[in-house]
């Protein structure tokens, strides 16, 4: 049987995003997509996924993760998370990456659920509970414009219910 | 997902819509105050010059009065573009308010993000808003935060949150409220051990007068609450049923034994059986050579360790003794727990050793204090020790090393108890002080009970209170029900 010995070029994957756009990307590091890894294995020779509801610039951002952590495993992040700041919760590296602006956080997290890449969904989960640590009840709902809708006999049943402001 | 992602294009572009029409108005609004102001200027001239102009007021009414029924008409328009842009401020801001980000996020997104917060985070956010009031009452999420706590299951499986904020109600209280004290003083030497089975309302103490005392604890009466520190010579709360005399010297441990019998070990160098219905001494156990320091018991065997550095283990039912551990000559043993087919001694030599009972063989010891260990607790792998170096050490039997090292005390640490979930400890001390700390954050201590005017040598506690004997010759009851 023929092997080609010359063959130096790994394969690549075409993704192709919402907008039509061609990304490629090596197969082994692609294979970090649970998603993409069973469409080659359950469809041979294939080397072109579409993706119909990722646009573009998140696959992009999507590949320079599967590319960072080609060859090693993504450090994972303790539950519960330590600080609001992502770099004391996990490596540089990836509070580097995951340092974008909120929809591009959300956007990566749907991409990653849907592409099954549970170390980056971890990460962009960890970044939005980032919001939340530390915050008090008057702080979130200024910053999100709510309105507070229990009555006040009630709230005070929540505290009762939450006694956890002694600690 | 793909819902989620329409959801929020579709509010993006509602609320890209929405700035826009903001803008617009914005715009016709200072064109139309430009053609107002325009008109009040041209206004003013003409009223100026109409003395000059030389006119009849109907001639001026006919030349000029066009440009006032434009002023009037411009008021009206502006009046209106005001009223059109408050409206339309309203609903900006208000869809602004819901889209800011909470509907992006469909629900298990949320319950995604939520497993990385604290429980203290996740009751903040359930106060927030009725939404996510929801989806942090996720009952999977807080069984979950409950065994992490406590490291145990509850049976009621559909209750984690209400059990969690129940037992953290109970765990608080232990650290932040003060306890109503009852003291009794009925004793007329040190009171060197304690003894309290969970649960009951019957406790024993011990006293180098050579006496020990049943106690009753009786249900409070409810006018009596409020009442911060009960010192009397006895109080109503508790009452004497039986003193037990016999022993020849001071008792240094007392245990409480299957069919409602006491044990006691003494100075006299020997082990005493009473009956705690009648207060008589039913048998006494002979052989150690020094005076017995500690006793352990479980359904069959009785252990006792004493001072001539061995530990001898009896039969319950013959009273036969089965098994003799030998420990190094001179090395005492100070305190002793049975678990198991084991039992571990803290030594007077700094070091806590494991026995086998069946085998009689040493299997491992925990090497770390540098002084005498007084107290010694077990429950499972972990083992508490507490040492005349004024440290509590926590161990783990697994790997034979020291955990943690509570430091606190100022003087030798005398005794400890571990609460059920072994999350909370107390220790007495020869300081004075009882010391209650919380092993998830062994810094410092997160309560200290000061009351003893003594070296504090014994202490018990539950779920409500806490027991502590002292050389001032009281025993103390610290109440943490609720007050």
């Amino acid at each position: 049987m023929f092997y080609n010995f010359n063959k130096i070029e790994e394969v690549k994957i075409r993704l192709r995003s919402a907008e039509g756009h061609i990304c490629e990307v090596e197969e082994s590091a692609a294979l970090m997509s649970s998603f993409i890894r069973s469409m080659i294995e359950g469809f041979n020779e294939v080397t072109e996924v579409s993706l119909p509801n990722i646009n573009s610039v998140v696959i992009e951002k999507v590949i320079e993760y599967m590319r960072h952590y080609k060859d090693k495993d993504p450090p994972i992040i303790k539950k519960p998370i330590i600080s609001s700041k992502m770099e004391e919760n996990t490596s540089a590296w990836d509070a580097g990456f995951i340092d974008a602006d909120w929809n591009m956080v959300v956007d990566l997290m749907t991409a990653a659920d849907y592409l099954m890449m549970i170390p980056l969904r971890d990460l962009c989960c960890a970044k939005m509970a980032c919001k939340f640590k530390g915050r008090s009840i008057d702080e979130l709902r200024a910053e999100y414009h709510i309105e507070n809708e229990f009555p006040s006999e009630m709230e005070e049943n929540l505290e009762f219910q939450h006694p956890w402001r002694l600690e | 997902m793909k819902k989620g992602q329409d959801l929020h294009q579709l509010l993006e572009n509602q609320c890209n819509l929405t700035d826009l029409f903001r803008r617009e108005l914005e715009l016709k609004n200072f064109e139309l105050r430009k053609a107002y102001h325009n008109i009040q200027l041209l206004k003013g001239i003409l009223v100026t010059i109409k003395q000059d102009l030389n006119l009849k007021p109907e001639q001026f009414e006919y030349l000029f009065g066009h440009i006032f029924k434009e002023e009037e008409e411009c008021e009206n328009r502006i009046a209106n573009q005001k009223e059109i842009f408050r409206e339309n401020l309203q609903n900006v801001t208000h869809s602004q308010n819901s889209f800011q980000f909470w509907p992006k996020l469909p629900g298990d997104v949320m319950n995604l993000v939520i497993e990385f917060l604290e429980f203290k985070e996740l009751a903040t956010l359930a106060c927030v808003n009725k939404e996510l009031n929801a989806i942090c009452k996720n009952n999977m999420l807080w069984k979950k935060l409950y065994i992490g706590r406590w490291n145990r299951e509850i049976e009621d499986e559909n209750n984690y949150i209400e059990k969690y904020a129940e037992k953290y109600r109970g765990e608080m209280k232990w650290y932040h409220e003060r306890p109503v004290v009852s003291t009794l003083k009925w004793h007329s030497g040190s009171v060197t051990c304690i003894d309290y089975i969970h649960g009951s309302n019957l406790f024993v103490s011990g006293s180098d007068d050579s006496s020990a005392m049943l106690w009753q604890i009786n249900e409070p009466h409810p006018q009596e609450s409020g009442i911060f520190q009960q010192h009397h010579l006895q109080t109503q709360a508790v009452s004497k049923l039986i003193s037990f005399y016999g022993h020849g010297g001071p008792i240094w441990c007392c245990l409480q034994i299957p069919n409602f019998k006491l044990a006691t070990g003494s100075y006299d160098r020997t082990v005493k059986l009473w009956n705690m219905h009648t207060g008589k001494c039913e048998s006494t156990l002979r052989g150690h050579l020094e005076w017995i320091s500690c006793l352990d018991a479980n359904e069959q065997l009785l252990c006792s360790g004493s001072w001539d550095a061995s530990i001898k283990v009896w039969d319950l039912e013959t009273e036969a003794n089965v098994q003799t551990l030998f420990n190094d000559v001179g090395n005492a043993i100070s305190c002793i727990q049975l678990q198991n087919n084991e039992i571990i001694a803290g030594c007077r030599r700094n070091t806590i050793n494991l026995w086998e009972i069946d085998t009689g063989s040493l299997i491992g010891n925990l090497v770390g204090h540098t002084q005498a260990v007084n107290a010694v607790k077990r429950s499972n792998f972990s083992v508490l020790s507490g040492s005349a170096d004024n440290t509590v050490k926590q161990w783990d039997l697994r790997s034979l090393e020291c955990v943690n090292t509570l430091k606190g005390h100022l003087s030798h640490v005398m005794c400890l108890d571990y609460d059920d979930d072994a999350k909370r400890v107390a220790s007495g001390s020869y300081d004075k002080s009882i010391r209650i700390w919380d092993l998830r954050k062994t810094s410092e201590p997160r309560q200290i009970l000061k009351g003893h005017s003594a070296a504090v040598f014994c202490l018990k506690f539950d779920s409500s209170k806490l027991i502590s004997g002292s050389s001032d010759q009281t025993v103390k009851i610290w109440n943490f029900s609720d007050i």
